[in-house]
């Protein structure tokens, strides 16, 4: 008894088998440590450079991993002007209103077409994967945005990217995956189709909905190129447009750069990170609340259609 | 008022470009039959190049010269002259404007005073769609695509189609500016001849262009490092550039002396006398690539790269070498000309040119003369009146340096945009946030050296003296074809690898022979008939050289 009782308690991973020596736990610590660093080090080297000063960033060739006299002057620069704020607000406006009325209208394509046997269905469907496959072009979309009066409006930076193929196909698998006994059960209660989607079906859907949401908000939050062909007012221009004015590649030493040889300096290395930081941070704000949906919500819906 | 940089040769083969244009643009689209595929004969090519007429307005401390050596200011004048009595597009309304950016975006016409001060002294609202110029090709394409072209757009070298763009959509402006005509309007008239070589097409002059230097790309040099160690500044020949290099190079202290291999097989092939591009003799053109010279700078280069004169990551070319040269990392690297001032302003270092010497130490090296127009502004096809307003647009925004117009356009209002500090104007916060309106891009004054301190516009002006009058031309210049616009990424991208494979020595020199093969094929040889035909459509008589 008292030999048993003295007996140490042998640890053992999950699958019962024992644990591995102190060697290797070090080895994958310093794995584990490495790889976080490969993740860190560039987002730590990003805003440290947004906070140095240009000695140390010309002294640095570039980029600087800490700061020795950290101040904001970059962030004062961007933000002086009230271009960069006004672009902000621009950007999380068509973000906002652009994600709410995607979901909206994915949520209630999807619906429709997870009814098996309501109108029109199949011709729908088929309507919605030839988008999937077959994508306008540049130039038709141009014109088709001209031709609606859209030019110059906020709505030609969400209409045209309203509802993606893809996303409908991933939300109505999860629709389907609901059981058929809870909106029988509904409709007998005299539930309408409008009703089952709002009281049973997107309750149940929070995971997708998340998902399909998040996937939005970052296509809106870092779309640029429509609104290079759609907007010609600077003042309507969403973030990401007028941070590329900051970073666009510039001539430099060793290219044969004739075409440019009268272009100006590009901004400094400190601006073009603090822009970085500046478009990163509302949307990595999003992201944590959004992430415990994430993996399960594009699972379930990406391995069952 | 006379031609000063191209004789009747060179005019007639820039028209030429215009009979090519008119046989090979792919017409179909214009609908005017013309598109045979074969150069045609244009029995009145007679596009006659605007007129220099250089500016009185401000008198420089060192005047330019003829053969393209820019003007220097030392300070910049403080009795501003007013280069216009009244607005000269008074009544013109709205001019749309379509072009590129490099700089920040600033805030929009409604507030912006910068931008309402120039529509005022314009006498027009200057609506000026801006693109960033990462983005600006596939903007100018989908514009031009929807048929819903400005007054006024940008039209890059690069675009698909250019000639028909151009020819189809495009006002010709030779009836406005030919020859002396350019008189009326005479800050447009101080351009030099170079610049306008590239706004002829299809038998007209298509565009007013953004003129820059001639002297294009220069090989700089930290002038400290140099002085560190007693080296000359002015290699008398590739040997004594080597050795040069050799002593600058201590990866100890974490220098090379180079960071761009590329950009030195072009100054080392100045060295030899690699051709500009093309060398054209009695109407047959052959490219840089096909001659000894140019083989043997690779396999130079290549030497260098062995012998670990380049900063390690050089072959990447995903370096950033501005900051490096800033910072002492490497001591010398090609760029263009504007660059001077811009590394001498940001990293305050002591920037100086090195003119290439000949490869032997007999004779001199050659200098690559530079593209001396950034794009084409092209004007949409309008009647006459409406031309002269968008003419009277160009005027105003190319005044040069010593008129309160130049003043308002580089700098904004005086007390509101900028305050003098002695003979210098400093922006003020507004100013730096408001100023960035691209009119530059629009079309600018004629290039000048300064104003700035007198050692560094004396020795940028040295630099020029020595290396103008070996300039070699470019004599595709002025022609056109349609090969080189839509094949010049893949003939691009098989030079360079091959340049990049032989000078990171994974392959040896005789890879060059093959590379220069499949550039051949894949449109060297198409792009030279097209130039000779251009050539010989346009020499239906004995001409001499300029």
């Amino acid at each position: 008894m008292t030999a048993l009782a003295n007996r140490k308690p042998v640890r053992r991973n999950v699958n019962g088998t024992p644990p591995p020596g102190i060697a290797v736990r070090g080895a994958k610590g310093v794995v584990l440590i490495l790889a976080c660093a490969f993740v860190v080090i560039p987002f730590l080297a990003v805003v440290s450079t947004s906070l140095a000063d240009q000695q140390q960033i010309t002294e640095a060739g570039g980029y600087v991993l800490w700061p020795e006299r950290p101040n904001l002057d970059a962030y004062r620069a961007i933000l002086a002007g009230g271009v960069v704020t006004r672009a902000l607000f621009v950007s999380v406006g068509v973000t906002l209103v652009g994600t709410l009325l995607s979901l909206a209208c994915t949520a209630l394509l999807a619906y429709a077409l997870s009814r098996p046997g309501s109108f029109a269905h199949k011709p729908l469907l088929m309507t919605v994967l030839f988008t999937l496959f077959f994508t306008p072009g540049i130039i038709p979309m141009y014109l088709l945005v001209r031709s609606i009066g859209l030019l110059d409006s906020y709505w030609s930076l969400i209409l045209p990217v309203l509802v993606n193929a893809f996303q409908v196909l991933i939300m109505r698998a999860f629709f389907m995956e609901i059981p058929r006994e809870l909106t029988d059960a509904a409709r007998i209660d005299g539930a309408g189709e409008l009703q089952i989607l709002t009281r049973i079906v997107l309750p149940l859907s929070k995971a997708v909905l998340a998902v399909i949401g998040l996937f939005q908000a970052v296509a809106f939050w870092n779309a640029f190129f429509n609104a290079v062909l759609y907007i010609n007012d600077t003042a309507k221009w969403p973030l990401q447009l007028v941070l590329r004015t900051y970073v666009v590649d510039n001539t430099s030493l060793g290219v044969d750069g004739t075409e440019l040889a009268g272009a100006a300096m590009p901004a400094s290395q400190s601006i073009q990170m603090a822009i970085l930081v500046v478009s990163l941070v509302p949307i990595a704000l999003v992201y944590p609340f959004l992430q415990r949906h994430f993996a399960k919500g594009i699972l379930i819906g990406a391995v069952k259609g | 008022m006379s031609d000063i940089h191209i004789g009747r040769r060179g005019l007639l083969r820039a028209t030429g470009g215009a009979a090519l244009l008119a046989a090979a643009g792919g017409t179909a689209a214009c609908g005017d039959g013309a598109g045979t595929g074969e150069a045609q004969t244009l029995s009145e090519t007679g596009v006659e190049l605007p007129s220099y007429i250089p500016s009185e307005i401000a008198a420089p401390d060192l005047a330019a010269t003829e053969d393209g050596v820019l003007a220097g200011y030392y300070s910049f004048p403080r009795d501003l002259v007013d280069a216009f009595d009244a607005p000269p597009a008074d009544g013109a309304g709205t001019v749309s404007i379509l072009t590129n950016m490099f700089n920040p975006v600033p805030p929009g016409m409604g507030d912006n005073a910068y931008w309402q001060a120039v529509n005022a002294s314009v006498g027009a609202e200057l609506d000026i769609t801006m693109t960033p110029a990462a983005d600006y090709l596939a903007k100018l394409s989908t514009i031009i695509a929807g048929g819903d072209l400005p007054d006024m757009l940008l039209v890059s070298a690069s675009l698909a189609n250019r000639s028909d763009v151009l020819a189809n959509l495009c006002a010709d402006l030779s009836g406005h500016i030919s020859g002396d005509k350019i008189a009326d309007y005479p800050h447009l008239a101080n351009f030099p001849t170079d610049s306008w070589l590239p706004s002829v097409y299809n038998g007209g002059l298509y565009g007013v262009p953004n003129p820059r230097a001639i002297v294009g790309t220069i090989m700089f040099a930290r002038g400290d490092l140099f002085a560190a160690q007693g080296l000359n500044l002015a290699p008398g020949s590739y040997d004594e550039f080597l050795e040069a290099a050799t002593a600058l190079t201590d990866p100890a202290a974490n220098r090379w002396a180079f960071g761009n291999p590329r950009g030195l097989i072009t100054y080392v092939g100045n060295m030899l006398g690699v051709p500009n591009v093309w060398r054209e003799e009695g109407g047959e053109f052959t490219n840089e690539y096909e001659t000894e010279e140019r083989r043997e700078a690779v396999a130079r280069v290549a030497e260098m790269m062995a012998a670990g004169l380049f900063h390690p990551d050089a072959a990447s070319e995903n370096i950033n070498l501005r900051d490096l040269f800033g910072n002492g990392t490497i001591a010398m690297g090609p760029d263009g000309y504007a660059a001077w001032d811009i590394l001498a302003d940001t990293y305050g270092v002591d920037v100086q040119g090195i003119p290439a010497p000949s490869y032997d130490g007999n004779g001199e090296g050659v200098h690559r003369a530079g593209t001396a127009s950034f794009g084409l502004m092209a004007f949409k096809k309008a009647d006459d009146d409406r031309i002269a307003q968008l003419l009277n647009v160009a005027n105003w925004l190319a005044a040069p340096i010593g008129s309160t117009e130049y003043m308002l356009r580089k700098f904004g209002v005086e007390g509101q945009h900028f305050e003098w500090d002695g003979d210098t104007p400093v922006k003020t916060a507004l100013g730096t946030n408001e100023t960035t309106v691209p009119f530059e891009y629009v079309t600018d004054a004629a290039p000048i050296l300064g104003p700035r301190a007198q050692a560094r516009v004396d020795a940028q002006r040295a630099f020029q003296e020595t290396a103008v009058p070996r300039i070699v031309r470019d004599p595709s210049i002025g022609l056109y074809s349609n090969t080189a616009i839509d094949n010049a990424g893949e003939l691009a991208e098989i030079i360079k690898a091959a340049e990049l494979d032989i000078v990171s020595g994974r392959k040896g020199i005789e890879a060059w022979d093959e590379a220069v093969d499949a550039w051949r094929a894949a449109g060297g040889d198409a792009i030279r008939a097209e130039f000779e035909a251009a050539v010989d459509t346009a020499s239906p008589s004995p001409s001499e050289s300029a």
